[in-house]
């Protein structure tokens, strides 16, 4: 048995706002994106989710009778209360009779999802049964709050298997500890807050992740050098270096997943898809760390090597094409599209 | 469009309007979308299997809803986006079915254009939001 990633999806909205609105609208940028993804009036968490999902079972429609557990994660379902995963399932033709499992509070949920979906398939003895998992996720601030600067919005699906994957799971670490006074929304708000102590947050970030990381490596007995790309969730642009550079790893193993600086801070997606964009590059035996942070606070880690299986499984788009695909809104048009003023 | 359907109504209909499943004629073959009780091109049949459609097509013909036009489960949409595009889609498997284009440029539409099917908030009614079927342009595969 090797647990893993059978194939992977991608969505990213059509509309985009560059820093420079921000800059013409407020005088400056407050986030260190030179662009961002807007998702539509009329998307949301759930239909980014099935766009990401059907880029996966389009390709391989029979998978979808093999689908035995469904994990969903977002910090912006459209429901606080009523089931998402069945929203899913009608969408995308899912077996009626499997289990499913809902991730949301922290920008650590995508991640949590996926862990969620690989501890399932391990107690399954059945031959051939899979689990999907749906991440999406498009965050909102008010529009006067600098935090709103730098949310924006997209989707990833994994397909997860026990034969043959193309990246297989090889371990995972978690560090989570009571932390006050960063990023949160209160039951009824439909906005993020945070409190602006970003030094102190910075910290806690900094701290949790290292210690996931480091717990993982030594449970793997590896270092920093056996690890060709480094993945860290990007809430925000400099903390992921920053890290990556206490953690050790140089540069170049940081840069290939950093996609802030194009789609904006993405939740519980940003860190799946980082890695869905590593994934479009990866070549085998290369091995991955990725982190996923949530405010309040924790971290997790998680450890994957691609093997030969990846060169049949690539995804009709990648993130780059999604990247490429894409049209301009000024300022205004932005505040209705995202429902601000309208 | 424009007229209120229940939420039990709705409901019954989510098959169709989630993932395009319409009804194939055991007698003609014909595929019904929406699914009705008799086969509306033989009108001798009732016996059916469902069958997921695959959301391809191409314009028919299209209209531009002005945003005084729009019925009132629109009215958000209409503030939002000035006036939007409806079409008529000619699906890959026979029916033709009336949806809104989205991710397209006024001067792109046209007749003939392909198009494929995609999940999206429809409009809210009763707090309940209602999903279903939109069009955009084809997205065509990356190039390997
Ligand atoms: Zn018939």
């Amino acid at each position: 048995m090797t647990m893993g990633i059978q194939s992977y999806g991608v969505y990213l909205p059509y509309l985009r706002i560059k820093a420079d609105e921000y800059v013409k609208a407020w005088g400056a940028c407050a986030a260190g994106i030179s662009e961002k993804t807007v998702p539509d009036f009329d998307e949301d968490s759930i239909t980014m989710s099935v766009a990401a999902a059907r880029e996966i079972l389009d390709l391989t429609p029979q998978a979808t009778k093999n689908i035995a557990f469904l994990a969903v994660a977002s910090t912006s379902f459209p429901y606080v209360e009523k089931a998402t995963s069945t929203t899913l399932i009608q969408a995308l033709g899912l077996n009626d009779n499997i289990f499913t499992s809902e991730h949301t509070t922290s920008t650590a949920a995508g991640l949590e999802a996926l862990l969620a979906a690989w501890r399932y398939l391990e107690t399954q003895k059945e031959f051939g049964k899979t689990a999907l998992i749906t991440v999406a996720d498009a965050p909102q601030a008010r529009a006067w709050d600098t935090l709103e600067h730098g949310l924006g919005a997209g989707a990833v699906a994994f397909l997860l298997t026990k034969e043959n994957p193309i990246a297989v799971m090889e371990g995972a670490s978690s560090a989570a500890q009571e932390s006050l006074g960063e990023r949160y929304r209160r039951t009824g708000e439909t906005a993020v807050h945070d409190l602006g102590v970003r030094e102190y947050t910075s910290e806690t970030f900094l701290e949790l992740c290292r210690r996931a990381a480091q717990n993982l490596l030594k449970e793997l007995g590896r270092s920093p050098g056996d690890y060709h790309y480094l993945i860290v969730g990007q809430h925000d642009a400099r903390l992921p270096q920053t890290l990556g550079r206490k953690l050790g790893f140089e540069e170049e193993k940081i840069k290939p997943g950093l996609l802030y600086s194009s789609i904006g801070d993405t939740g519980a997606a940003s860190a799946l898809l980082s890695l869905a964009h590593i994934l479009d590059q990866a070549r085998p035996e290369e091995k991955i760390l990725l982190l996923a942070y949530g405010s309040g606070a924790k971290a997790i880690a998680l450890s994957l090597k691609v093997t030969a299986e990846i060169a049949d499984h690539r995804p009709t788009h990648t993130v780059n094409y999604w990247l490429e695909r894409k049209k301009y809104l000024d300022y205004t048009r932005y505040l209705k599209v995202r429902r601000q003023i309208v | 469009m424009g007229a209120h359907i229940s939420v039990p109504m709705y409901q019954r209909s989510l098959p169709q309007r989630y993932r395009l499943v319409g009804l194939k004629c055991q007698k003609c073959g014909k595929i019904n979308f929406p699914p009705k009780g008799t086969c509306k091109y033989c009108r001798a049949s009732t016996e059916f299997i469902e069958v997921p459609l695959s959301g391809k097509g191409y314009v028919y013909t299209y209209t531009i809803i002005a945003g005084g036009g729009a019925p009132p489960e629109f009215t958000d949409q209409a503030l939002i986006q000035g006036s939007y595009p409806v079409a008529i889609i000619q699906l890959e498997e026979g029916p033709r079915i009336m949806a809104q284009l989205v991710e397209v440029e006024r001067e792109e539409i046209k007749i003939g254009l392909p198009v494929e099917a995609v999940f999206r908030r429809i409009y809210e009614e009763e707090g309940v939001i209602r999903y279903g079927y939109k069009f955009r342009p084809v997205v065509p595969p990356c190039k390997p």
